[in-house]
């Protein structure tokens, strides 16, 4: 006969448990925040992009484009010449 | 342990198809106008991650969402509600609800196309100020607009109309962007439409 016998969710658990201790209120607790079970985070410092004529800070999607690089477009729209900051009355 | 919210990253809960993208276009432009990050379920395309999963990360991770519940409405044989978008509201709104401190600050701003029409579909968050687009994007942009400035504080961000406004001259010049690298409107992902609309924003001609 098979007798299952419950899992202990830490070793400290199944050691103190042993001995009537309870192992985890004799060792320093840790609050970190990161863990082998957090997900990795993408928050952190947005990138970013640049700023417009009225000093509004641009910041870039966490997307990535997929038809080409943030310089191949930058350099298209200034060789384009259709960025916002052009003023004048052509591209309207 | 739930992630850190960004204070500049903003959910855009809204309908992914070809009759809405100029909506969705114009959501991303104002947010990006505004000195914000969009993030939608968009952002990556990588079939092994489930979708749902993917979309709560993201909620997780974005201090502000913008959810569109316009598209909320019968469609196919035998006509059935699509409710993603209310699904989703509701995944924000728990996050808000039952979250850390951090997930507490969250703020959203909910779309329709008329006013008081959630109230035959989710009549749960009556009293919720509801703000109408009419399918409209220069109305949509802004009911953005006004409400990302309110967020942000930031004086510099202009009003909702000159948003609307550089959208349309933006749109009318979309296509020679695009041309120059061999490529038409409809092709560009979320991804390439986001970096393109920052290049356009800052690049100085």
């Amino acid at each position: 006969m098979v007798t299952m016998l419950p899992i202990p969710a830490r070793a400290g658990e199944l050691e103190g448990g042993k001995l009537g201790l309870n192992m985890s209120t004799m060792t320093k607790k840790h609050t970190t925040k990161s863990g082998p079970l957090a997900k990795p985070s993408r928050v952190g410092n947005p990138k970013i992009a640049g700023k417009t004529s009225d000093g509004v800070v641009v910041l870039r999607a966490k997307a990535k484009p997929t038809h080409f690089t943030a310089k191949q477009i930058r350099e298209t729209i200034q060789r384009t010449g259709l960025a916002l900051s052009d003023k004048s009355t052509a591209r309207r | 342990m739930p992630a850190s919210t960004s204070a500049r990253d903003v959910f855009i809960n809204c309908p992914f198809d070809s009759t809405y993208k100029p909506v969705f276009w114009a959501i991303v432009f104002t947010v990006l106008r505004s000195g914000f990050s969009p993030r939608c379920a968009l952002e990556e395309d990588d079939s092994s991650e489930n979708r749902l999963a993917k979309i709560q990360t993201i909620i997780e991770e974005c201090r502000y969402g913008i959810h569109d519940i316009s598209r909320t409405e019968v469609d196919g044989d035998p006509p059935l509600p699509r409710f993603n978008m209310p699904l989703e509201l509701g995944l924000f709104f728990g996050a808000k609800r039952y979250g850390n401190k951090d997930q507490r600050s969250k703020r959203a701003l909910v779309l329709d196309r008329e006013q008081y029409r959630y109230q035959r579909f989710i009549s749960d968050i009556a009293g919720a100020d509801i703000h109408a687009h009419g399918a409209d994007p220069g109305k949509c942009i802004e009911q953005v607009a006004t409400w990302l400035r309110t967020q942000s504080r930031d004086r510099k961000i202009p009003g909702g109309r000159k948003i609307a406004e550089e959208f349309e001259v933006f749109q009318s010049q979309l296509g020679a962007i695009c041309a120059d690298r061999g490529l038409e409107p409809d092709e560009l992902t979320f991804g390439d439409f986001a970096e393109l609309v920052a290049a356009y924003l800052t690049v100085d001609p």
